[in-house]
């Protein structure tokens, strides 16, 4: 049966952070879930077809570029679905950036800790935590999830901080 | 006076036989930090009409201003000339110990004009360049060069040489130091050979290890650069993560899935059996022992041995790149005639990337029939690449006109489509049909088409900062932006690629912060590294690379990847472009004149 890994708000709507779905297609396996978490629905469609702000991953491809809501899916497919990243929060999955790095620097820049992956900064709050690591191949990335709670342009600005600091590249 | 200095470089006249010194200006090192940055610097001064196998080209061999310290993977030596093989400005950075010592031996570069009428040599020791005659060395290759040299100057001496390549003036001769590291890509080794510069020998101990100029500082950047290095769930963990245990090979069997790999001189985007020269085969079958460089945990070096006609050769750098060229561009996966090319070129002293792609459009042009002469060779034939490698080294029939680069062969036997170039630099081992980024980033590379000015594959393939559809062209012109300008400043430093696996903007301006004794913001690191990149643009642009000179193969463009991952997919590059220049401030591929001012690069130029 495929999984489906939910990020970010589709977490606190299901309380999963991982499901299993039945479903043959894209569209079967979203139906299939709707039916079981109904909140989910408004959030994943927009009349018949896939919302626009919603981002629905096939092994690291997004459905979109595949063959949309009608993508075939083995058994053994899993898809990541990212609820949108604009309005009231700002979120990116970041490679390579440990949790325990960031944390220093929010530190460095006078954030104060409320919780476990929970630092409140001067006009923002800012969420994290590690999710699945990305495989490839003989490689393993890992990826934290980072959430900033936009309070006006104080939340923008502490984003792309935490963006820079995240910057990262190769070769 | 900013830390981290010699504050000491020679300027060698090989036509007069004179050597002088100079501390650096230190608006330049603000400015251009060292390495790529500083060597771009000077030979933008040096004028960029000159005719690279001219006496008056200047070749620089820079340090950065963490070599030879204890910062984690620092052991990058950058040379910057004019190449002979695209007329851009070119850098070239190849590992081992030769930059720490370099700096040990009291210099942060340096810069060589004028050519001798015989072959020489330099001794560089005790803030001193002596030059010496090395006529007994002339025709010998790399790794014999490195051997006799280092018997005569001492086991701690550190050399680096041409081959037969580069006396040959091959344009894509490179150079090899006695730890078989390559400063591969340009054809730095042909404007050696233009010097009839032999090798650089260069002697230095770690006492002369500069210090930071604020230890308490140097300690926390140190600490925290080393911790997310060695992070154990990073790619670079020693003996655990991929990148350390596979070195960069561990992407022939990704890319090969992906439909990513060019192969068949990228008339296909995958073959059968790439498992046999991936990085995990080699690890289990040819794998003796783990290398590595100064400073650097990661040791992603691996010695191998490959078994051919009952001989057994020994050597480094099995690495991806030179596994593709000479291997899958050429139509075959043969473990062992695959390392046997590699350990040649690096013998011969040329770019295995260039030298594979010469290799791959003679195949072509050969079963097209464009190439009718009796030493052509068909994909696959491995022995006969063999045999003209060694005909490109030493300029015998086809190897002659293959010296000469890919794109003029294929231009002088009326088919340039086949050679699969960027501003006359053969691409690498990316297939930009299967990964659109690396599409933008050749195309836009300032030294020709190229995968260390910007790599996408980090955010296509590995998520690295954050995870990009390999196949949709969008936001690749913004990503490829970024990628330039933190390579350039990295290239300055001169710390490793790999790096960048683990470290950021962040890290790397604490450490520049502790060495220099003043503060340094990640913006700051940015924007030098924004600076770099402009004014090689600005020098290419004056060098007659204007508009219309980032450009792709039209097999890119037009003919659809035939191979699961990526298969019918073309490259956007005009769409890219657009989003390219539009985050650049460029317009088409020209700096214009506001962009150089507001980076500081016009004005400095009129007050010098």
């Amino acid at each position: 049966m495929p999984k489906v890994n939910l990020y970010a708000t589709f977490r606190d709507l299901t309380g999963k952070s991982q499901l299993e779905v039945p479903g043959a297609t894209v569209g079967e396996v979203l139906e299939n879930l709707v039916r079981a978490y109904p909140r989910l629905k408004e959030e994943l469609f927009e009349g018949e077809g896939l919302a626009e702000r919603v981002s629905v991953f096939l092994e690291g491809r997004d459905v979109r570029y595949l063959q949309g809501l009608s993508t075939p899916l083995s058994p053994e497919a899993t898809l990541d679905l990212f609820p949108p990243v604009a309005g009231g929060a700002l979120g990116r999955t970041f490679g390579a950036f440990p949790p325990w790095l960031l944390e220093r620097y929010l530190e460095e820049w006078g954030g104060v800790k409320e919780g476990e992956g929970v630092y409140r900064l001067p006009g923002a709050r800012v969420r994290f935590r590690e999710v699945e690591p990305l495989k490839v191949g003989s490689l393993s990335i890992p990826q934290l999830l980072v959430e900033v709670e936009v309070e006006g342009e104080a939340g923008e600005a502490w984003f792309e901080r935490i963006a820079l600091a995240a910057s990262r590249g190769g070769g | 006076m900013l830390g981290g200095y010699a504050h000491r470089i020679a300027r060698i006249n090989l036509s007069t036989g004179q050597v002088e010194y100079f501390a650096p200006d230190p608006k330049d090192l603000e400015m251009y930090v060292g390495g790529r940055g500083l060597g771009v610097k000077y030979v933008f001064e040096n004028g960029p009409q000159v005719d690279p196998f001219s006496p008056d080209n200047l070749l620089a061999i820079m340090n950065g201003p963490l070599s030879g310290t204890r910062a984690k993977m620092s052991g990058r030596l950058a040379v910057v000339t004019k190449s002979p093989l695209t007329g851009t400005v070119t850098d070239s950075h190849m590992g081992g110990w030769t930059a720490a010592k370099l700096k040990w031996a009291g210099f942060d570069g340096l810069l060589i004009k004028g050519a001798s009428e015989k072959p020489v040599y330099l001794l560089v020791k005790d803030g001193e360049v002596t030059i010496h005659d090395a006529s007994d060395l002339w025709g010998k290759t790399t790794h014999e060069t490195c051997r006799i040299l280092r018997e005569r100057h001492g086991e701690g001496a550190d050399v680096m040489a041409i081959g037969p390549a580069g006396e040959n003036l091959v344009r894509f001769a490179n150079w090899i130091n006695n730890d078989e590291r390559a400063a591969g890509r340009g054809g730095t080794g042909a404007v050696a050979g233009s010097k009839k510069l032999k090798a650089i020998v260069v002697v230095g101990t770690h006492d002369k290890m500069p210090q930071p100029k604020d230890p308490e500082l140097w300690k926390e950047a140190d600490r925290l650069a080393s911790a997310t290095i060695n992070d154990p769930k990073n790619v670079t963990a020693p003996k655990k993560g991929g990148l350390s245990l596979y070195g960069t090979n561990v992407l022939m069997n990704i890319t090969n899935v992906m439909g990513a790999l060019p192969t068949y001189n990228a008339q296909h985007t995958c073959i059968e059996g790439a498992e046999k020269i991936s990085g995990e085969y080699i690890r289990e079958h040819r794998l003796i022992k783990d290398n590595t460089c100064h400073a650097c945990p990661v040791a992603c070096k691996k010695m191998v041995e490959v078994h051919i006609n009952g001989k057994t050769i020994r050597f480094e750098s099995y690495e991806y790149e030179s596994a593709w060229a000479l291997g899958a561009h050429a139509g075959h996966t043969d473990t062992d005639w695959t390392g046997y090319a590699i350990y040649l070129c690096n013998a011969y002293g040329m770019d295995t990337i260039e030298a594979g792609n010469a290799i791959a459009v003679l195949m072509e042009a050969t079963e097209k029939g464009y190439y009718q002469g009796e030493d052509g060779i068909r994909f696959g034939d491995k022995e006969g690449e063999i045999r003209v490698l060694e005909a490109i080294a030493y300029r015998k029939g086809v190897g002659d006109m293959l010296a000469e680069g890919p794109a003029r062969f294929a231009k002088a036997i009326g088919h340039p489509e086949i050679a699969l170039e960027v501003k006359g630099q053969s691409i690498p081992a990316y297939d930009p049909r299967g990964l659109k980024g690396m599409g933008i980033a050749y195309a836009t590379s300032n030294r020709g088409a190229c995968h260390l000015r910007a790599y996408t594959p980090a955010s296509e393939v590995l998520g690295v900062p954050y995870k990009t559809d390999p196949l949709a062209w969008e936001g690749k012109g913004k990503l490829t932006k970024l990628f330039q300008d933190l390579s350039a400043f990295t290239d300055s430093l001169d710390l490793c690629k790999f790096s960048q696996f683990a470290e950021g903007p962040e890290e790397y301006a604490k450490q520049l912060a502790a060495y220099w004794g003043r503060p340094v913001t990640p913006e700051e690191i940015l924007r030098i590294g924004e600076r770099i990149y402009n004014l090689e643009r600005y020098y290419n642009n004056l060098a007659g690379w204007a508009e219309g000179s980032d450009y792709l193969p039209k097999r890119f463009l037009e003919e659809p990847s035939d191979c699961a991952g990526s298969k019918g997919q073309r490259t956007e590059l005009d769409l890219m472009l657009e989003e390219y220049y539009r985050e650049r401030g460029w317009e088409k591929g020209v700096v214009p004149p506001a962009k150089l001012q507001e980076l500081g690069i016009l004005s400095q130029a009129a007050d010098d």
